[in-house]
């Protein structure tokens, strides 16, 4: 569709929807309705409803009542046509029956996600701090003073953890994690670590060849479907490379399960170049 | 990557292989915006039009790292199990969309506003183009088969 | 009275968002076999409103309320997929002002400035990821150690599984740029990388 049809289409929704003349207190009476199913599915039906209806706290069944009420009146207003009446009423209702909800008690939904919050910020410090002990010996720097520092304060949140004050021992937490990403800030500032590829064994080197001719593979599937268009004489083309790529994959995979991984490798390797020449058929720039 | 993870991915991707030529007949565009997540873990059974959570008009406003570590969101199309009573008790959207950061919850139709029957999935995912079934089974199930390894891995590929 | 033409808008509303919908679709399906771009997604079907996008639900009445990308992108750097925004240099050009803080709109990010180069074997440039623009928008604990173990060794990473969402495909290909976007991770030549001084640490 073209740029001037669009915007045509646009602009014709944007003035039915808000015509310039619409006064600002018009209650829209379709969105109301709406509103009167939200309203009712919020005090009978949703996980709000059944939280105040398990925790048996009567100030919550009490707000949840009036919320009802509410309600039943703006059932009323709406039958009277009265639709500025009835969305006020429904308004309320809603706001009482957050009232009911947080009268009900939040401590047990709101304490086991914060529980499952802390552990996993625990988990990201001892990684952090491990990888801050192994940059301090690279670089001949003496951080056992920060180290045991740190490990005190992982104690003493653990610690207040396990004695119920969930908040407190974030806070410590948060203290001790917040220390050890500025002092990794420090040491790292500006470095350029090269992941170098070397291999122990050929069998490990035939399982990297193994992925990296998944990843062509996966390649030409993903990238095949970012084209719209369709190319009979391409795509045969493709599938010829796709069939001897299978071929020499199953020949390497049957000299690897005879521990020939040597040959396995070299037979990847050339599967994996046909692959890179479908890609580049298709229009993937792989350069070499 | 230890040989279990390693068969289990081999397995994944072979399933994916298979499915392909089915799914490819299926392969319907939408124009959902890239990065958009639609939440129906429970709307379609409660009556009410799924959610849908536009990335790119909250990453306008704040970082991941406000939602994705101090709120804590799972990286996980409806992995959350975020529900109306989470969001009223503050936690999630609620942290937020209180009256005071966010206009509140009473605004139902803002949130709800996907189209009835939608599944839960972020748009435009890599994934959805291999497969897009699968791709749906990964965001719904609440542990993926593929969970991020927290053991380090027993072989190193290379890179000792 | 009032109401009726109310009600009579929500369904010629209705009408213009199918119509629109129906336009958008034969625009779709009826490929010019000589149309200049062949391949490349054209910009009318890119940021679709959300009274179009197929996902939102054109008869609920906030739906017209909400933004459309369109017109939040239209002063950002622009990028080839994803979004068709350079979120990176969005926030370096300070073109968008993205909170660190939930409440606090004054704090400020302190970016981690560590490259880490990742060769591959095949002739594909090798791979340099920067914390200095993941650090920008995320907290370390979003991805260590549940992504990625912060210690040398510890990461094999295959093209294959970023291609099915694990490993940098966690966010790239989903929220972040999108894997078609190569040279951004590929971004180091063969030939170059010799020449470049590299600390010698991560050996
Ligand atoms: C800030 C966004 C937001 C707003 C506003 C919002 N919701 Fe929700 N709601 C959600 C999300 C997210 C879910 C989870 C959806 C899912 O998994 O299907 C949900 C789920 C629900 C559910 C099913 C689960 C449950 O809790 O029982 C109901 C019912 C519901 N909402 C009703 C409402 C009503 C009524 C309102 C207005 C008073 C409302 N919602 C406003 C985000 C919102
Ligand atoms: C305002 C809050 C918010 C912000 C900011 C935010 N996200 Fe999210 N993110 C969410 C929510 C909500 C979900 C869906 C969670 C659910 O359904 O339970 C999500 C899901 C995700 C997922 C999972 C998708 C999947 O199913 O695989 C990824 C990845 C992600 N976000 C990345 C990011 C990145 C990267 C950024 C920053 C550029 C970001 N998010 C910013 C709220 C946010
Ligand atoms: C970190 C804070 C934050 C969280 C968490 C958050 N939001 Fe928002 N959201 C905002 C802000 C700020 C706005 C803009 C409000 C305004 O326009 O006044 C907004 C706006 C929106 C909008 C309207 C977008 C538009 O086009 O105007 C929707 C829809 C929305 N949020 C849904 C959600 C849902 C669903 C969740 C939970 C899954 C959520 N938000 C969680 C801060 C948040
Ligand atoms: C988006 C994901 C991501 C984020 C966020 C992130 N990192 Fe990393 N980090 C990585 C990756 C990927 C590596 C390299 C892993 C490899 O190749 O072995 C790494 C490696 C490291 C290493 C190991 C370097 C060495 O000494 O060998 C340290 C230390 C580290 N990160 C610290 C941090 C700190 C501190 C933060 C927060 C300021 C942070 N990271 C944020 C992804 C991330
Ligand atoms: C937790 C989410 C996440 C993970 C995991 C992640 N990234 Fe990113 N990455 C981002 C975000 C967000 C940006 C900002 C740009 C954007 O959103 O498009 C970014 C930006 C980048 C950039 C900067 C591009 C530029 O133009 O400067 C590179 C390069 C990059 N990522 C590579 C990687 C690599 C390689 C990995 C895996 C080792 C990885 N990322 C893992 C979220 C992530
Ligand atoms: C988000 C970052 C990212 C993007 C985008 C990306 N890659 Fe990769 N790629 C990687 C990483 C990380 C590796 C693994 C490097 C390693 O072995 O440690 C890799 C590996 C590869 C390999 C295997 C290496 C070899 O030896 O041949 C190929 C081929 C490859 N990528 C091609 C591509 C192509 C083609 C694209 C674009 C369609 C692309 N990549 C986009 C991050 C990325």
């Amino acid at each position: 569709m073209d740029t001037r049809r669009t915007l045509l289409c646009l602009l014709g929704a944007a003035w039915v929807l808000f015509p310039p003349a619409l006064p600002a207190q018009e209650v829209d009476r379709a969105a109301l309705l709406l509103q009167v199913d939200f309203v009712h599915k919020l005090i009978e039906e949703s996980s709000a409803a059944k939280q105040v209806e398990e925790a048996g706290i009567p100030e919550a069944a009490e707000l949840r009542a009036t919320a009802r009420e509410l309600y039943e009146q703006a059932q009323q207003e709406l039958k009277a046509e009265a639709l500025p009446a009835a969305k006020a009423l429904l308004d309320s209702a809603t706001k009482k029956m957050f009232e009911a909800v947080r009268a009900a008690g939040k401590d047990e939904v709101v304490a086991e996600k914060r529980g499952v919050d802390f552990d996993n910020r625990l988990a990201s410090l001892d990684a952090l701090v491990k990888a801050l002990g192994e940059i301090s010996k690279e670089k001949g720097k003496d951080s056992a003073a920060l180290l045991a520092q740190l490990a005190e304060q992982r104690a003493s949140a653990v610690s207040l953890r396990t004695s119920g004050d969930l908040g407190k021992a974030r806070t410590v937490l948060d203290g001790a994690y917040q220390q050890t990403r500025q002092s990794i800030e420090e040491l790292r500032r500006g470095d350029t670590l090269v992941r170098s590829l070397n291999f122990a064994s050929k069998k490990e080197e035939y399982a990297y060849e193994l992925d990296r001719n998944d990843t062509h593979r996966m390649l030409l599937e993903v990238l095949s479907k970012e084209r719209s268009g369709e190319d009979k004489g391409l795509e045969e083309m493709v599938q010829k490379l796709v069939a001897t790529a299978n071929e020499k994959r199953s020949q390497a995979e049957h000299e690897a399960s005879m521990q020939r991984f040597e040959n396995g490798i070299a037979l990847l390797e050339e599967a994996t170049t046909q692959l890179i020449r479908a890609l580049r058929l298709s229009g993937t720039y792989i350069p070499g | 990557m230890s040989t279990t993870s390693r068969t289990r991915l081999r397995k994944t991707r072979l399933i994916l292989f298979l499915l392909l030529p089915a799914t490819m007949l299926v392969h319907a565009p939408t124009f959902a915006e890239y990065g958009d997540v639609v939440i129906n873990n429970f709307s379609d059974g409660a009556g009410i039009r799924p959610v849908v959570f536009p990335h790119w008009f909250h990453r306008i406003r704040f970082r991941c790292k406000v939602c994705h570590s101090d709120l804590g969101f799972k990286f996980q199309a409806g992995g959350n199990q975020i529900n109306m009573l989470k969001i009223i008790d503050g936690e999630y959207c609620g942290g937020c969309h209180n009256g005071e950061v966010a206009w509140s919850v009473e605004n139902c139709q803002l949130c709800h506003s996907g189209a009835t029957g939608t599944r839960t999935q972020v748009h435009h995912n890599t994934l959805s183009k291999l497969d897009p079934a699968s791709a749906a089974k990964a965001a719904t199930t609440a542990a993926p088969p593929e969970a991020p390894a927290n053991q380090p891995p027993a072989a190193n590929q290379g890179r000792p | 009275m009032k109401h009726r033409t109310l009600a009579g808008r929500f369904v010629a509303a209705a009408a213009t968002v199918v119509i629109c919908a129906g336009a958008a679709a034969t625009g779709l399906g009826a490929a010019d076999p000589n149309s200049f771009n062949r391949l490349l997604a054209s910009p009318s079907e890119r940021n679709a409103p959300p009274t179009l996008d197929g996902i939102h639900d054109p008869q609920n009445p906030g739906t017209a309320l909400l933004q459309s990308p369109k017109a939040a992108f239209e002063l950002l750097p622009k990028s080839p997929g994803g979004n068709y925004v350079n979120w990176v240099k969005a926030v370096q050009e300070d073109k968008i002002q993205p909170r660190y803080d939930r409440l606090d709109a004054n704090a400020k990010p302190i970016p981690l400035d560590m490259n880490i180069v990742r060769e591959v074997k095949g002739s594909m440039p090798d791979v340099v990821y920067p914390h200095k623009q993941h650090t920008e928008w995320l907290d370390c604990a979003n991805c260590h150690p549940s992504l990625f173990v912060p210690k040398k060794g510890a990461n094999p990473i295959s093209m294959a599984e970023i291609l099915l969402g694990q490993k940098c495909g966690v966010c790239h290909g989903k929220v972040a740029f999108p894997v078609t976007e190569c040279a951004r991770c590929h971004s180091l030549p063969k030939q170059k990388k010799d020449q470049q001084a590299v600390a010698p640490a991560g050996k």
